[in-house]
């Protein structure tokens, strides 16, 4: 890969944030299933431990922890504000397998991965090391797949069309809320 | 054991290059030759090699240790020998004095300062103990893909350059944005990649800034 292409690539990074983002929107508003190519049929959950930034903007920043920080008015607040998500422990659930770990959008990197598998745990597998890289394996997998299945909306047309409005009119509930949360307290 | 111990956290890579999926005797081989050496014991900085994955100490690569199922397991290990800044300096003037009073001197010239300095720096090097950590590594030989334990930026850097170097292969991040060009070559979306703006949410009923 030459110097321009990787430079190229880098200075897409930010799409990670909006990954991230969308993803958020995709749990809130549609409930967080998705059915992926080579993967298959997938539940997602943002969990806990947000981290919202701006991008290019390191002094804005708002982390949110415990006690549903995705419903909290800090939350809609922040995202109101421009922020995007940074970072968040996710939860994500393939037949009897469900994950718990960090996802954080400057790298894609997995954090704190955990996995339980009531299924294999009964079943004993012969060689627990293999099995536990495997599942590791299967679940980088698995976050590939949601990010492809992002880009291949946020490459098209219908991004900019459709996506944009439902992500702002998303955001604009969210703070609505917010607003009656707060003003109720 | 040092691969998958705990909670797992990791960078994964691509693996290409001529031969991307090498036999079992070629990575023990190649394993044993880059295998880690030590650290000597003048030079300050850190020292890289692959060990085998039980400990830290293991040097021990064979064929049942280091393959299970599809993977092949060893371990990156990295040791650091650095002298604490503060402690260089306290020493240091320490000895500047001793040699002031031993040559009945006012003051040292910069030459002989520095000559001091030298001296004390080997001296604290060779009674440091260096700092010694190990990484988890697990490569899926037919999926030609490398997983790291280790996600900071100068291990990642050390690690690569040493499996590159080690098995003539090179390693690819599985970064987002190498990931979305990737993408966008193999769907032929290239153009609206590049013309990609980020994603602006901001409202302008937003009540308060977020600090």
């Amino acid at each position: 890969m030459s110097n321009d292409e990787l430079a190229f690539a880098l200075e897409r990074s930010f799409l990670a944030y909006e990954f991230l983002t969308w993803l958020w929107f995709r749990c809130e508003v549609e409930g967080g299933n998705f059915d992926l190519d080579g993967v298959g049929s997938v539940g997602v959950a943002v969990d806990d431990g947000l981290s919202l930034a701006r991008l290019q903007d390191d002094e804005l920043k708002a982390s949110l922890r415990g006690g549903n920080p995705t419903g909290r008015p800090e939350a809609a607040n922040a995202l109101a504000a421009g922020l995007l998500l940074k970072k968040a422990r996710l939860v994500v659930a393939k037949g009897s397998r469900e994950w718990s770990f960090g996802l954080d959008a400057e790298t894609l990197d997995l954090s704190g991965v955990k996995v339980v598998d009531p299924q294999a745990e009964e079943e004993e597998p012969e060689d627990a090391l293999a099995d536990k890289l495997s599942s590791a394996e299967e679940l980088r997998e698995i976050v590939d797949g949601l990010f492809r299945e992002f880009l291949a909306l946020r490459l098209d047309d219908e991004w900019e069309a459709l996506e944009v409005g439902r992500l702002r009119d998303w955001v604009r509930t969210k703070l609505e809320r917010a607003w009656q949360v707060v003003g109720t307290a | 054991m040092l691969v998958g111990k705990g909670s797992l956290t990791f960078r994964s890579f691509d693996v290409s290059g001529k031969n991307a999926t090498p036999t079992k005797e070629r990575i023990l081989e190649r394993l044993e030759t880059f295998s880690f050496a030590g650290i000597d014991t003048i030079e300050e900085g850190s020292t890289y090699g692959w060990v085998a994955p039980d400990h830290l100490f293991d040097g021990d690569f064979d064929v049942a240790k280091v393959f299970r199922g599809r993977y092949a397991l060893f371990a990156f290990r990295v040791d650091t020998r650095r002298v604490p800044g503060p402690l260089l300096q306290a020493h240091t003037a320490i000895a500047w004095r001793a040699a002031l009073e031993a040559e009945g001197l006012e003051r040292l010239s910069a030459r002989q300062k520095r000559e001091i300095k030298q001296d004390v720096k080997r001296q604290l090097l060779a009674e440091t103990p260096p700092a010694q950590r190990a990484y988890g590594v697990f490569w899926n030989l037919r999926g030609r893909r490398v997983f790291l334990q280790n996600t900071s930026k100068s291990v990642v850097e050390a690690f690569r350059s040493l499996f590159e170097r080690s098995f003539e292969l090179e390693l690819t991040p599985r970064l987002p944005g190498l990931q979305a060009a990737a993408f966008a070559r193999a769907a032929e979306r290239l153009d609206p990649l590049k013309n990609a703006r980020p994603l602006d949410l901001a409202t302008r009923s937003a009540p308060v800034a977020v600090a």
